[in-house]
């Protein structure tokens, strides 16, 4: 069966979460004073720290831990230690840990994991069906220059989007704009002319973009005499693109394929 | 590391061949941990998998299969952790509760610990809240379930805790697991945000903080009688599986030719 302490010295080196380069703990021996070390990283079966002094594997360790307001006292055991030129690395695993603060510290490790991961799970292969169709137009990719801000008067973001429809567009930005947000924005459709158009934030969805981590929102066009403009300039546009015409009425006249409506 | 995340994602399993990752890298898991006998077919599938409402989740990199979970929503023919928790399930169908079921979850073990002891790696970890975040919206939003059942060995009760399931089903016997105990847990999505936000704030901005919109897989996936033959029909995973369940599926695939020990059901109703 699973056991939940970690003995192997990957479970802390190089590991999935980085913890704040200041964290450290004091360490006593016996009644001399004690002093600061370095806690490298902690799982929820253990900590890892680095100390100039090599603790053998198997050393029984009490260890008080202060997260928070916190306080809980364990016992650890050495299970691994590692030299890294004149620093010695140790896997400390909780040898007891009452099962309250078993159950506060498995929760605090698990949330803190959960922030720091919040920003870089990428969920869009699964949400992205659901946008595919969520407009009603043909989108071209064309990446004009663009303008966002919550009044008219003020726009507080510059970015471009990715691509536009008679409907909305999508807007890239390193900014998280909230869904259901109304947003005033500024189309430049050339170097001196915009198109001025209020939308709404349908849908906000992380992606990697040109290998940058960015915001993909899909912004809906409120109706207005503006959107007109937008038609146009998506007529002229989509007049200007190649085209591939296929014929498809051999293949239908050979198969039992039903006619295009 | 944001590197190496980005080459991960999650996906509906909608092609034979992810079904067949799915199903293999379960039974490899399973076998491991003596969750299951050997089979020739390698692949642990349950009568859940075919129905059209269970959605597959897979967590890829590039092209191998870290982890996958199946989302088994409640229909005619039950949860599969009914067969034992069947009083706890029905008392809570009682009180009107719409429930779904998490199962045949596996974390590839070959890729990600190197023979670490599982479930307690952060990278373990990671990819648990990689799958589970996508399972808890779905199974909330697309499915508009209230709950999210899951039976666990005893030893994983504390991981769950922490994800706010709370046991409703007392130590047992797990028969389809090789006999190896379990306890049943539930996620209740009532007032999560609330229970949530305060106690644990990294949680709530992961898991509750941008909500995911999926369609239903049904409107994206839908067995088709090759693969169903395949996977169901001319192995014997259907052989356990109850008179109704059979009859259930050969009502929704009519034109399948379900089969049960080699047999051909007939359409009936339940």
């Amino acid at each position: 069966m699973d056991n939940p302490y970690s003995e192997n010295a990957s479970d802390f080196i190089g590991g999935s979460f980085q913890i704040p380069p200041t964290l450290s703990a004091k360490y006593q021996h016996g009644s001399s004073p004690s002093r600061s070390i370095k806690v490298r990283n902690l799982s929820r079966g253990g900590i890892c720290i680095e100390d100039n002094i090599s603790f053998p594997v198997g050393t029984s360790l009490k260890l008080f831990l202060n997260v928070k307001e916190k306080k809980m006292e364990a016992l650890g055991e050495v299970t691994w230690n590692i030299q890294e030129g004149d620093l010695y690395v140790h896997g400390i695993k909780f040898s007891f840990l009452n099962p309250e603060a078993q159950e506060w510290f498995n929760t605090f490790v698990m949330d803190w994991a959960a922030s720091y991961l919040a920003e870089n799970l990428d969920f869009s292969s699964l949400t992205a069906p659901a946008q595919v169709e969520r407009r009603l137009f043909a989108r071209l990719k064309i990446p004009l220059r663009i303008e966002v801000g919550f009044n008219a008067d003020t726009m507080l973001l510059q970015t471009h989007i990715y691509d536009i429809s008679e409907g909305g567009l999508c807007l890239i930005s390193n900014f998280e704009l909230k869904k259901d947000q109304d947003v005033f924005l500024k189309l430049w459709i050339s170097d001196e002319k915009f198109i001025p158009l209020i939308g709404t934030i349908k849908y906000c969805v992380k992606k990697t973009y040109q290998k940058r981590q960015v915001n993909f929102h899909g912004v809906e066009f409120q109706k207005n005499e503006n959107v007109s403009k937008v038609v146009k300039y998506l007529e002229s546009k989509r007049a200007e693109l190649d085209a591939v015409e296929l014929t498809l009425d051999e293949i239908i006249s050979q198969t039992n394929f039903p006619e295009l409506p | 590391m944001t590197k190496e995340l980005s080459k991960e994602r999650v996906e509906f399993a909608t092609k034979k061949e992810h079904f067949e990752a799915a199903f293999k890298l379960v039974y490899r898991e399973y076998l491991k941990k003596g969750y299951c006998s050997s089979n020739p077919s390698e692949m642990r599938i349950t009568v859940y998998s075919a129905l059209p409402d269970t959605a597959a989740f897979c967590l890829w990199r590039q092209n191998t299969l870290l982890g996958t979970a199946s989302l088994i929503i409640d229909s005619p023919v039950g949860l599969p952790i009914e067969s034992t928790y069947s009083n706890e399930i029905k008392t809570l169908r009682l009180q009107g509760r719409k429930l779904s079921e998490v199962s045949l979850l596996a974390l590839n073990s070959d890729v990600i610990s190197k023979g670490i002891k599982p479930l307690y790696f952060a990278e373990r970890l990671r990819h648990l809240y990689h799958l589970f975040k996508p399972i808890f919206w779905y199974a909330r939003k697309s499915a508009e379930c209230t709950d999210m059942c899951i039976a666990i060995n005893p030893v994983h009760k504390m991981l769950y805790s922490s994800l706010y399931f709370e046991q409703f089903g007392e130590e047992r016997v797990y028969e389809s697991v090789n006999k190896n105990p379990s306890i049943a847990m539930r996620l209740n999505f009532d007032q999560i945000e609330e229970r949530c936000q305060k106690r644990t704030p990294g949680l709530y901005k992961l898991f509750l903080g941008n909500p995911l919109e999926m369609k239903k897989i049904s409107e994206i996936f839908r067995w088709n009688e090759d693969d169903f033959n395949y996977f169901f029909n001319e192995k014997d995973f259907l052989t356990k599986a109850k008179p109704e369940q059979i009859g259930y599926l050969a009502q929704i695939y009519p034109n399948f030719g379900v089969k049960q020990n080699g047999q051909s059901i007939l359409r009936k109703c339940i």
